[in-house]
């Protein structure tokens, strides 16, 4: 059986917001779907859907759909997803802690394979949060919606 | 490094690329990731550049981010071809690593590519490479929104509740 890689993605993200908000925001598909994806499903409430979709999204047109559910929902703290296909999956972790006029977002995913493909996805990844924070971050700060028309410059 | 000559970077397991697009010209983009006063105002704190071969590329933070990090990552400028390509060179002795920021014009706007490699292929390589990545994906988004919108980083000592 292959191991699992000794390390975890990490990211903090200050947003100005309350953690209610910032709670509200993450467990809502039509949010998401304003800053980061394309036709999102999610239930949140433990064993709930929460499957991740993209079409043509991004520079490098992302189209794909992650299935995923939810593990733990605790407004306004902690969401908790477990998402992949079948015998990849990951765990996804977002912490909501208060700070000084907003929040602190911290996001955690662990359980790639120490493979090396599975190195590879854990690192794709990574610079993928990153980049869904800063946009979760901008959608609450200043109400900027990701336009994928825009964006993927596909028109 | 001769003006002349591209990199070459190895393939391999440990590097980060990433992509975004931008909807702005190329120029104006290049000139935001080449000008340390632009980047002072989406990333870093002090920054010092010198946009040539050879000059310094020196990052700094300072109570900056949701940790209020206070860090040094120096730096040196490796290749600068306008409206292009702006590479550098930095971290610390021993960990230095390269990061290449291609641009291409795409309908109306700029996709803005990020290649980095040099990373150690060890546990401590890999811990460094994820950190390094998730914060390439995060600043990309933010040179975007900056380039786009002139939002400006705001630390959490300064920010504001809605």
């Amino acid at each position: 059986m292959t191991e699992l890689l000794d390390c975890k993605i990490k990211q903090r993200t200050f947003i100005a917001a309350s953690p209610e908000k910032v709670y509200d925001t993450i467990t809502s598909a039509k949010s998401w779907d304003e800053f980061f994806t394309t036709g999102m499903e999610l239930d949140p409430q433990p064993g709930g859907v929460c499957s991740f979709s993209w079409k043509d999204w991004g520079p490098d047109h992302y189209t794909l759909k992650v299935p995923g559910k939810v593990i733990e929902a605790n407004r306004p703290e902690l969401f908790v997803f477990r998402w992949g296909s079948e015998g990849r999956e990951t765990t996804i972790r977002i912490e909501l802690t208060i700070a000084d006029k907003g929040t602190v977002v911290t996001l955690s995913e662990d359980g790639y394979k120490d493979t090396p493909k599975g190195r590879a996805m854990i690192l794709e990844c990574a610079s993928g949060w990153g980049e869904a924070m800063t946009l979760l971050k901008f959608y609450m700060e200043h109400g900027i919606v990701y336009n994928s028309a825009i964006n993927t410059a596909s028109i | 490094m001769s003006e002349n000559k591209k990199l070459q970077l190895p393939e391999g397991i440990y590097k980060i690329e990433k992509s975004i697009f931008i909807a702005a010209p190329r120029e104006k983009v290049f000139e935001a990731i080449t000008d340390s006063e632009h980047w002072n105002k989406y990333f870093t704190t002090g920054m010092e550049l010198d946009p040539r071969p050879g000059g310094v590329c020196n990052f700094k933070w300072k109570n900056w981010g949701p940790d209020l990090d206070n860090h040094e990552s120096p730096g040196h400028v490796l290749e600068i071809d306008p409206p292009r390509r702006f590479a550098f060179e930095w971290g610390r002795p021993g960990e230095k690593t390269t990061a290449q920021l291609d641009l291409k014009t795409k309908h109306d706007g700029t996709v803005l590519s990020l290649f980095e490699d040099g990373y150690l292929e060890t546990a401590e390589g890999l811990k460094s490479i994820l950190e390094c990545s998730a914060h390439w994906g995060e600043l990309l988004a933010l040179i975007k929104f900056y380039v786009e919108d002139g939002i400006t980083y705001r630390s959490p000592e300064v920010g504001v509740a809605n």
